[in-house]
C-alpha cells in the first residue's frame, strides 16, 4: 500500500532520516520504535506530507505521495498527531464529527457511532473539549481520526504518533486492539510507539530506528533482539517470552 | 447547520428587522411607521418621506453592510489565526486601510490635481485606497510569518504589531504634512461616521462586500476544520495555505470597503463573534452568518445612539462602539482569567 525507497528527510541541516527503505501492505500494522531523536516523528511527518522529502520516494498505491490531491488523500489517509491544541470551546461530539468532513453526509452517522463506541467516549459527547483531561483529549482525537477512517471505503492508511502517551494501560491496550481489528477492514497502520512491549504484542512488524537509519525491520521476534535493542537504546536488556501471548517481552537488565 | 442554529439565526434576523425599522423612524425628526411604509409612494410629498428616503434608509443600509462586514471579517480572521482575540485591527488590515485613506486625503489631491473637497466626492477612491493599504499591510505580515508551507501564528501576531506601529508613524507623517482642511477631514474620518451615507455610497459598499461575504459564509465548514489545527485541517482535505490567503484577501476587501467610507470603527469585529460563541457555540456555520446579522444590528443601533443622544449634533460612531465595546472586552479578559474559555 505504501512504499518508501531510499528516503532522506532533512530537519534543518541534519539528515533526520537517512536512506530508509520499507513498505507496508494493506491490512498490516507496523510499529516504529527508537530512542529519542531516532527520527520516528520525522518519518511520520514525511509520510503525512508535513515535511518535504529531500531524497528517495514515498509511493501510496503506486503513485508518488505528492501527486495526490489533499482531498483524495483525506479519503485514504488519517493522521493522529501527538498533541492538538483547540482554543475554541467545541463539544466532543462536534470535534469527532469534523473527522467525517471529507465524506458525503450519508456516511457520517454510522461512522460516528462506531468511532464513539470503539474509542469509548460515549459518556462525554456533550462536554466541552477544553474541559477534558489530557488522556480524555487524546481519546477524543483518536475518535475523530477513527471516524475519518471508518467513513472511507477504499484501502486506507492510519498514521498514529504516540497514540497512547497519555492513556492508562487498559485504554492503551484497548486502542492498540482497535488498530489491530481494523486490519479486517483493509486498514494499514503505522504507529510510533514508546512502549516496546505494547508494540511487540499488537504489531505485525516492527521498524527499529537509530539516528535516522534502519536497525531492523521484521516480526517482533526477529527485530527485538538484545543486540538490536542495545544498538538502539544503548542499554542492556533481556528478551523473554511473554507468559500469556506469543510475543517477546523486553525487560531492562539492571546490573 | 442544526435546527437550533436556524432558529437562532431567524431570531437574529427578526431582531435586525425591528432595529432597522426603529433606526429609520427615530432621530432628530420622528417619522411615524405609516410614513416609513409609504416611502416608495411617489404621490406622497412630505418632509418625513424625504428624510427617510434620502438620509435614513441609505444610512441604516450602510450601517448594516459595514457592521455585518466588520463582524464577518473578525469571525473569519479569528478562525484563520485560531485565536479568539484576532481582529481586523490586530493583523494590520485596518491600520493598513487607514494609511491608504489618510494618504489619499493628504497626498491624493496633489496627485489628482484637485482640491480636498472634490476628493471627498470621488467615492470609489476611498474603498480602493483602503483595500490597497489593507492588502499591502496584510501581505507584509503574511510574508514575514510564513514558515515553510504553513503560517506561524505567533510570528504573524508580532508582525501585526510592527505593521500597526509603522502605520501609526505613516499616519503621523501624513497629519504633519496636511493643511487645515485636510486635518479636519482626517480627524472626522478617524473617529468614524456613517454621516456620509448616500445611495451611491451604499451601492459601492454593497458591490464590494457582497462577494466576499457570500464566499466566507460558504467557507464556514472549512474554517471550523482550521480551528481544529492547521495540520489537522490539511489531513482532512483542506488546502490550508490557499484558504488562509483567500480569507485574508476577502477580509481586506470587506474592511477596505467599510473603513474607506466610515472611518475606523473598532470592537464590532471582536465583540460580535464572541457574543455569538457564548450563546450558540464556536462552529462557524452559526458564527459567520450570525456575525453578519448581529454586526448589522449592533452598528445600526450604535448609529442610532450616536445621532440621537446629543441631537441635533452627532457623536462619532467609533466613539460609541468603543464606549460599549471596550468594557465588554475587559469583561471577557476578566472572565478568561477565571478559567472560562474566551
Amino acid at each position: 500500500m505504501i512504499e518508501v525507497r531510499n528516503l532522506v528527510v532533512r530537519y534543518g541541516n541534519r539528515r533526520a532520516i537517512n536512506d530508509l527503505t520499507f513498505s507496508i501492505s494493506a491490512g498490516e500494522c507496523l510499529a516504529v520504535l527508537g530512542g529519542n531523536g531516532a527520527g520516528k516523528s520525522t518519518l511520520l511527518k514525511a509520510l503525512s506530507s508535513e515535511l518535504p522529502v529531500a531524497g528517495g520516494t514515498i509511493q501510496l498505491e503506486g503513485e508518488e505521495l505528492r501527486s495526490w490531491s489533499a482531498a483524495s488523500l483525506a479519503c485514504r489517509r488519517a493522521v493522529l498527531p501527538q498533541e492538538s491544541a483547540l482554543s475554541f470551546p467545541f463539544t466532543v461530539g462536534q470535534v469527532i464529527e469534523m473527522g467525517c468532513a471529507p465524506f458525503p453526509r450519508r456516511r457520517h452517522s454510522q461512522a460516528l457511532s462506531r468511532a464513539t463506541e470503539l474509542a469509548d467516549i460515549g459518556q462525554f459527547l456533550e462536554r466541552k473539549y477544553n474541559t477534558l483531561s489530557g488522556g480524555e483529549r487524546q481519546r477524543v482525537q483518536w475518535a475523530r481520526v477513527l471516524a475519518q477512517i471508518l467513513c472511507g471505503q477504499d484501502k486506507r492508511l492510519l498514521i498514529l504518533d504516540e497514540p497512547t502517551s497519555a492513556l492508562d494501560p487498559p485504554q492503551a491496550s484497548r486502542l492498540m486492539q482497535v488498530v489491530r481489528d481494523l486490519r479486517n477492514d483493509g486498514v494499514a497502520a503505522i504507529v510510533v510507539a514508546h512502549d516496546i512491549n505494547l508494540a511487540a504484542q499488537f504489531a505485525d512488524r516492527i521498524l527499529l530506528l537509530n539516528t535516522g537509519r534502519k536497525v531492523g525491520i521484521g516480526t517482533p521476534r526477529e527485530v527485538l533482539t538484545t543486540k538490536n535493542l542495545a544498538t538502539t537504546y544503548g542499554m542492556e536488556v533481556n528478551v523473554i517470552d511473554h507468559p500469556e501471548y506469543r510475543s517477546p517481552l523486553v525487560v531492562p537488565a539492571y546490573k | 447547520m442544526t435546527r437550533v442554529d436556524s432558529h437562532r439565526l431567524a431570531g437574529l434576523a427578526a431582531a435586525w428587522i425591528v432595529a432597522f425599522a426603529a433606526c429609520v423612524m427615530l432621530g432628530a425628526l420622528r417619522v411615524p411607521l405609516t410614513d416609513v411604509l409609504g416611502v416608495f409612494d411617489v404621490e406622497v410629498n412630505s418632509l418625513g418621506r424625504a428624510v427617510v428616503l434620502n438620509i435614513r434608509l441609505p444610512r441604516v443600509l450602510l450601517a448594516t453592510l459595514v457592521g455585518g462586514s466588520l463582524a464577518v471579517a473578525g469571525a473569519s480572521l479569528q478562525s484563520v489565526f485560531r485565536n479568539p482575540l484576532a481582529d481586523p485591527a490586530l493583523i494590520g488590515v485596518s491600520s493598513g486601510a487607514a494609511v491608504g485613506v489618510v494618504g489619499w486625503i493628504v497626498f491624493g489631491s496633489a496627485v489628482a490635481g484637485v482640491t480636498g473637497a472634490t476628493l471627498l466626492q470621488s467615492d470609489w477612491f476611498f474603498p480602493v485606497a483602503a483595500f490597497g493599504g489593507g492588502l499591502i499591510a496584510t501581505q507584509i505580515v503574511m510574508t514575514l510569518s510564513r514558515q515553510g508551507p504553513l503560517i506561524d501564528v505567533p510570528t504573524m501576531l508580532l508582525a501585526g504589531i510592527a505593521v500597526n506601529a509603522l502605520a501609526g508613524a505613516l499616519i503621523g507623517v501624513a497629519i504633519f504634512a496636511s493643511d487645515e482642511e485636510q486635518l479636519r477631514t482626517l480627524t472626522m474620518w478617524t473617529l468614524g461616521s456613517l454621516g456620509g451615507a448616500t445611495w451611491h455610497v451604499v451601492s459601492i459598499v454593497f458591490l464590494l462586500s457582497i462577494g466576499p461575504l457570500a464566499w466566507l459564509v460558504v467557507q464556514a465548514r472549512k474554517l471550523d476544520l482550521i480551528l481544529l489545527g492547521e495540520r489537522e485541517a490539511g489531513h482532512l482535505g483542506v488546502d490550508v495555505d490557499q484558504l488562509n490567503r483567500r480569507v485574508v484577501v476577502a477580509c481586506a476587501l470587506l474592511v477596505g470597503a467599510s473603513v474607506g467610507f466610515t472611518g475606523l470603527i473598532g470592537f464590532v469585529g471582536l465583540v460580535v463573534p464572541h457574543l455569538l460563541r457564548l450563546v450558540g457555540g464556536p462552529h462557524n456555520r452559526w458564527v459567520i452568518p450570525g456575525s453578519f446579522l448581529l454586526g448589522a444590528l449592533t452598528l445600526s443601533v450604535s448609529d442610532l445612539v450616536s445621532r440621537t443622544v446629543v441631537a441635533p449634533a452627532e457623536l462619532p460612531i467609533g466613539v460609541v462602539t468603543a464606549l460599549f465595546g471596550s468594557p465588554f472586552f475587559l469583561y471577557l479578559i476578566r472572565r478568561s482569567k477565571h478559567g472560562a474559555s474566551l
